[in-house]
């Protein structure tokens, strides 16, 4: 995100904290699919994602008097989406919070690798994600997709800086492992 | 550089490379990954594999398909009824002095919620200790000039003062004396 952008949303929080409606638009239409991508992918629930979302944006709304400005405005944002998703998480789909359980319930019939084989390896790798934990689809998602550094992670997260670098380390190893079940041999990856 | 010094940047490098793919280290850790991967083939390698994985977190975005037009509707409107709430909530004075009060020493996670609490609390209290008042003895209430107690068996009079001021002294003595309930 460059600076011109977050300079952009700052200042759209600064008239939305006065109550400007025409400024929550905007913010809305621009940030709304960012928001959305990094729970869908988290939770992988369409549902699910839409009520957050929403809940993430109307807090936006409601709380844009209090944003300090310690952070930039998206790191705030997405701190508050990674918050709810997991609490929703936790709440009504508490499986996907465990690896092991989650990859079986993503991967049903076991051998995976007879399904997918023929797909590319950009959508397999997909699939792979997908069968990551919450916490580290997130590491990815907030990384590759949203283009936080570690230290925004971080704060996103509320968690230290070397617990976001180890999570994207067991993600990464994780995902090859997956892979390697698949079929993919490592050469390839 | 030792071999001991040179597994450890390894290692260092190693975990942040995803954050040099997305162009966020800080210029010394870029000088430090650059020349550290011009050397080792291991990271090149994966350098290779996480720009896979960034390219298909990218692509199965595209395929993402958000419902925009409901999902705005929702949030405007669940902002409308925020604000009507809101309207109706200031439409108190009090509450909305008490809450720009608070509101001006900007105190971090002090939300205008959380005031309303306290005041709705702060009510409640009030409310508690002047209805025991009430509830104790209905026909008892307290007075700044003395005890104003009602008893059951009391009589009852009804007092017109609009001429007291045409009467003697001494009649009105005696009226009032009869009005005493020791």
């Amino acid at each position: 995100m460059n600076e011109a952008s977050k300079n952009h949303d700052l200042k759209l929080i600064e008239e939305i904290a006065q109550g400007n409606r025409e400024a929550f638009k905007t913010f809305y239409s621009n940030n709304v699919r960012r928001v959305f991508s990094f729970i869908y992918k988290v939770c992988k629930d369409s549902k699910m994602t839409e009520e957050i979302t929403n809940d993430v944006m109307f807090e936006v709304w409601e709380n844009a008097k209090s944003f300090k400005r310690k952070s930039s405005v998206m790191t705030w944002v997405m701190g508050i989406a990674h918050n709810k998703t997991l609490n929703e998480i936790r709440k009504k789909r508490p499986e996907l919070l465990d690896p092991d359980e989650y990859s079986k319930i993503a991967n049903p019939n076991g051998r995976a690798e007879d399904k997918i084989l023929q797909k590319d390896l950009s959508e397999s790798i997909s699939q792979a994600i997908n069968q990551l934990s919450s916490d580290h689809k997130a590491v990815i998602e907030l990384t590759f997709y949203q283009g936080l550094s570690y230290q925004e992670i971080a704060e996103v997260t509320d968690s230290p800086v070397n617990t976001v670098k180890t999570r994207m380390f067991y993600a990464k190893e994780r995902l090859k492992g997956i892979l390697l079940n698949y079929g993919i041999e490592e050469e390839v990856l | 550089m030792t071999t001991t010094d040179n597994n450890k940047l390894h290692e260092d490098i190693n975990l942040i490379l995803p954050w040099y793919l997305n162009g966020t280290l800080q210029p010394d850790e870029l000088a430090k990954v650059e020349s550290h991967i011009s050397l080792c083939s291991d990271c090149k390698t994966e350098l290779e594999r996480l720009k896979l994985v960034q390219s298909s977190v990218i692509q199965s975005d595209e395929a993402l398909s958000i419902p925009l037009k409901e999902m705005e509707e929702d949030i405007m409107g669940r902002i409308d009824s925020y604000e009507i709430r809101n309207e109706n909530v200031k439409g108190f004075s009090i509450w909305a002095k008490v809450s720009d009060f608070i509101e001006s020493f900007q105190i971090p996670n002090f939300s205008p919620s959380l005031a309303m609490t306290l005041v709705v609390v702060q009510l409640v209290v009030i409310g508690v200790l002047a209805g025991k008042l009430y509830t104790q003895d209905p026909k008892t209430f307290i007075t700044l000039s003395g005890d104003s107690t009602i008893k059951d068996d009391s009589p009852m009079f009804i007092v017109d003062f609009k001429n007291t001021t045409r009467l003697p002294k001494k009649r009105l003595e005696s009226y009032l004396s009869i009005l005493m309930l020791k």
